[in-house]
């Protein structure tokens, strides 16, 4: 099950990618037919509307669309990206009670475990001031967990845990992050940002059985990403992304906390293809 | 197709993954429980470490550590041994949240014996078994060794 919906949403990436692609060819004929660039010319609707021919509401909806659409991408860049994260979860689970025990001794490991990410990403200006970016990523996420509350099994001795945190998971990401450029260095050769912004994750990986009992884990949950980023020219950037969850990603009493950094690199798709 | 078109289909594909993604089945909790604790007690011999036996607010232990102690060997194809020499099939059910189980035997001497725990709790390495005979209340706690 989670193969295919893995693969349908590759099919949906790829439908982004050709859609935009084919935004590309009515566009910037000089170009490249790879290009993804997209060069929209700033029409200020405004003033043109009037001299238009309108005929029926549809293309006048259609018109305004693309406008505005127009505006809001201006100097897009599509970019392909990859990188790792480390992760960790943090679990206080005082109030949940289960028939089952966990020696913490066994499952705990107050460590940020390796993982890897990729996927597409869109740098844009918004209206002329605001940089941003768009992304959409599928990452194995594999983490460490501390837990913050035991219980005792007396006369056993050691500490428990009725709940197990699950290990790995597969996640569709998809973030909006506002980009402050900062003032350092040669800027015309190299700029430095600063970005946040929120971001929502989709749990595309089953659980384990002890997490299936009482369907402990959220399916989505809402994320702020904080960083740095390195660009390029444009032709590459380099980032680091803390994640940190709001709210917690299990339900019944858990309160976990997942925490994660990224380090990646994203490469303009003409530069690759 | 034109743009609009593209872009509406493209919000539509998006919105059917999401809700694939949100809406996806889950198996029922209740099967899920006892395919756990099979998963934990099978293929193991427990060992008996302790038992509480409590009246009213009463509570004596004993401990079994260090000793040669009563053991329960439960497989995978739901049959079990016991150092009693009692052989036969376990199984385990789930009633209203409470995991129990009902192991049916026959001595070496061929009698029948049946025996009927609540599972207290049930982990990789330590499991509580617990009966009530008389208004006693007993329990027991096992690890695997």
């Amino acid at each position: 099950m989670s193969n295919f919906k893995s693969i349908t949403f590759v099919i949906i990436l790829m439908c982004m990618v050709a859609q935009v692609h084919a935004q590309q060819k009515d566009t910037s004929a000089k170009k490249s037919p790879f290009s993804f660039k997209l060069r929209m010319p700033q029409i200020n609707w405004k003033k043109t509307a009037p001299s238009k021919v309108v005929t029926n509401s549809s293309i006048v909806a259609e018109s305004t669309i693309e406008e505005s659409l127009a505006e809001a991408t201006q100097g897009t860049t599509i970019s392909l990206m990859t990188g790792v994260n480390f992760s960790h979860q943090s679990v206080a689970g005082g109030a949940y009670n289960s028939n089952f025990n966990y020696n913490i001794a066994d499952i705990g490991s107050d460590t940020y475990k390796s993982g890897f990410f990729g996927g597409v990403r869109l740098d844009s200006r918004y209206k002329n001031k605001h940089d941003y970016s768009l992304s959409a990523s599928i990452g194995k996420l594999t983490s460490g967990a501390s837990y913050a509350d035991s219980k005792k099994m007396a006369p056993f001795a050691g500490n428990f845990s009725s709940f197990k945190a699950e290990e790995s998971f597969i996640l569709l990401n998809l973030a909006a992050h506002y980009k402050k450029l900062l003032p350092i260095g040669d800027m015309v050769r190299y700029k430095f940002y600063v970005v946040a912004g929120p971001s929502v994750d989709f749990r595309l990986s089953n659980t384990s059985l002890d997490n299936q009992v009482n369907n402990v884990y959220k399916k989505m949950f809402f994320t702020g990403d904080a960083g740095i980023e390195f660009s390029n020219r444009k032709n590459y950037n380099l980032f680091f992304h803390y994640h940190k969850n709001l709210g917690s990603i299990t339900n019944a009493g858990i309160n976990t906390g997942l925490s994660s950094f990224q380090i990646g690199m994203s490469v303009k798709a003409t530069d690759l293809f | 197709m034109n743009k609009r078109h593209k872009t509406i289909l493209i919000i539509l594909l998006l919105v059917l993954t999401i809700t694939m993604v949100a809406g996806s089945c889950s198996k029922d909790t209740a099967g899920t429980k006892v395919e756990l604790s099979y998963n934990m007690l099978q293929d193991k011999t427990w060992y008996l470490d302790y038992t509480q036996t409590i009246v009213n607010t009463t509570v004596t232990n004993r401990s079994y550590v260090g000793q040669a102690t009563y053991f329960i060997t439960f497989l995978s194809n739901k049959s079990m041994t016991d150092s009693y020499g009692v052989t036969g099939n376990y199984t385990i059910t789930n009633t209203a949240g409470q995991l129990n189980m009902v192991i049916n035997g026959k001595t070496s001497g061929g009698n029948s014996v049946n025996y009927n725990y609540i599972i207290e709790s049930v982990g990789t390495s330590n499991l509580v078994f617990t009966y009530t005979n008389a208004g006693t209340i007993y329990k027991m706690f096992y690890s695997a060794k």
